[in-house]
């Protein structure tokens, strides 16, 4: 079943084209990979889905709903959050005011309880951090911490940007793991932006990869071989 | 004795005038905190609580409590509606955020003359009469002003600390991209906390007015006053406008024991020159 269908997107900033004609759509359950080196509009595609970007033109629809140029928070009701590579976490609150927080809308509060313990069964770091002031947590559970508030939105889409980034190789992979078991947990729809392409292909259903905003390739993960991903970042 | 006495009354007087002075800053910190907008109007708002509990307590002939609940109503419903039609369109614009204040300060005291006549007004106070701490004597206004202000510290607390709609508050004043990604309507908290900040201006306005008389000028003392406090305390910063107001409080009382009265608003700028040549920032402030 169609989840996100996202068709003809073109982004611009100003008078810059970011991103060029994209189409593609992602099935339920789903884990889709964008790769491409910094600067070629992957952030971008990810801003535009979730309205923190104005589309110049073209459609995105979720679960049949038009979301186009929808605000941030009406895409976030629809069941899409986006989990910033910037983390955009409240410092001066605690770990688990900032998970409340996640449980904001009406949908998600019900299931604030239920939520709550799976996050802290997926990230056993954040149950022991959860009275501590964000601002003196490590980078890496500053990262669990932005999962965590995504999925306590009960979100059944998930857009993630580089999630890996600055991360120690442990870390890294305890991070991807949690992706995975969220999936399977939740069934959800993941699009995950990521650079390193190795630790991402092994979550990966299919991949994409952006160059100067456009896709030049689309397909399995099996068929995206190195040397055209070393095109692309070259 | 005398020393002890004239240290007594400098205290308490202090930490009453700080615990004023400290609730008439708190609705300009909490819509600068919260919005980042900088309220001019902060003095026309502060004014018009005191002159709407006045109409509705000496011409309708409302009772004193009815009267202030619905002065607050009335200013937090303007609150919501002028921050939604002038405001919310021009909020990116720091000058004409500015500029629209000033402008509804103008009008605003323009109004006032024009609906309450020109001539002072005084609010009868809640609770008349007066009371004596140790070797002070103060009047019980004062001592109201102290437990409502308090109160309201409180409540405040209570409410960003324990409600879900106060914790959003808090996350917009923190990160509104990170409040906005976790389906918080952001300019649904602008324009509530704007609506909260200038009824708590107002609230601020009724209970000072016995002390400070009812007119426009006393708006643009409170707006100096309040400024004054914000920019020490760290702007956007409740507990440094409190430490704030407590600090000026004790300046005041101090200047006004042992030099003079006309000396205590140039010692309030001697000191916030000193603070920030310290603390740029403010004591609390972290932009």
């Amino acid at each position: 079943m169609m989840s996100l269908k996202v068709d003809n997107l073109n982004v611009f900033y100003g008078q810059i084209q970011v991103t060029r004609n994209i189409s593609f759509d992602l099935s339920r359950g789903e884990i889709v990979c964008i790769f491409g080196s910094n600067g070629h509009g992957k952030s971008t595609l990810l801003k535009s889905i979730c309205g923190l970007v104005k589309a110049s033109s073209g459609k995105i629809t979720y679960e049949g709903t038009d979301i186009t140029n929808c605000k941030v928070h009406e895409v976030v009701k629809q069941g899409i959050v986006y989990i910033p590579e910037d983390r955009n976490l409240f410092n001066g609150m605690t770990v688990i005011e900032n998970l409340k927080l996640g449980a904001y809308l009406p949908k998600a509060r019900r299931k604030e309880e239920e939520n709550l313990h799976s996050v802290f069964n997926l990230f056993p770091r954040l149950r022991e951090r959860k009275q501590q002031v964000v601002s003196t947590l490590s980078g890496g559970e500053l990262r669990m911490l932005a999962v965590g508030r995504g999925f306590m939105t009960d979100a059944d889409c998930l857009l993630i940007d580089e999630p890996s980034i600055g991360l120690s190789p442990l870390v890294k992979t305890e991070t991807y793991n949690a992706i995975q078991k969220i999936k399977e947990v939740r069934n959800c729809t993941i699009l995950l932006v990521e650079q390193d392409v190795k630790e991402a292909k092994r979550l990966a259903d299919r991949a994409f990869l952006l160059k100067h905003g456009e896709f030049v390739f689309e397909g399995p993960k099996e068929a995206l071989d190195e040397e055209t991903v070393r095109r692309a970042f070259l | 004795m005398d020393f002890l006495n004239s240290l007594a009354v400098t205290l308490i007087s202090a930490i009453i005038l700080g615990t004023i002075y400290g609730l008439m800053s708190l609705g300009l910190t909490l819509i600068y905190g919260i919005g980042n907008i900088f309220n001019f109007a902060h003095g026309a708002f502060f004014i018009w609580g005191a002159y709407l509990t006045w109409f509705f307590t000496t011409k309708l002939h409302i009772n004193m409590l009815l009267a202030i609940i619905l002065a607050l109503l009335l200013l937090f419903l303007f609150g919501l509606i002028w921050e939604r039609l002038a405001l919310k369109p021009k909020r990116q614009n720091f000058v004409n955020i500015v500029t629209i204040g000033l402008g509804l300060m103008m009008i605003m005291d323009g109004m006032a003359h024009y609906c309450f006549d020109p001539t002072i007004k005084a609010l009868p106070p809640i609770i008349a009469g007066n009371v004596n701490l140790f070797f002070v004597t103060r009047s019980m206004n004062e001592i109201v002003n102290f437990f409502v202000a308090l109160a309201i510290l409180i409540v405040l607390w209570l409410f960003f600390a324990k409600t879900r709609t106060g914790m959003a508050i808090r996350a917009v004043s923190e990160d509104n991209i990170g409040a906005s990604i976790i389906g918080i309507g952001i300019d649904k908290i602008y324009t509530l906390s704007f609506g909260i900040g200038v009824a708590l201006t107002g609230l601020s306005g009724v209970l000072l007015a016995p002390q400070v008389y009812i007119s426009t000028a006393a708006g643009g003392d409170a707006l100096l006053k309040a400024i004054i406090i914000v920019i020490l305390g760290g702007l956007g910063s409740v507990k440094g406008s409190m430490y704030a107001a407590i600090i000026l409080g004790i300046m005041e009382s101090a200047i006004s024991m042992y030099v003079g009265m006309f000396w205590v608003l140039p010692s309030w700028f001697f000191i916030m020159l000193i603070i920030l040549a310290i603390r740029p920032r403010g004591l609390y402030g972290t932009r």
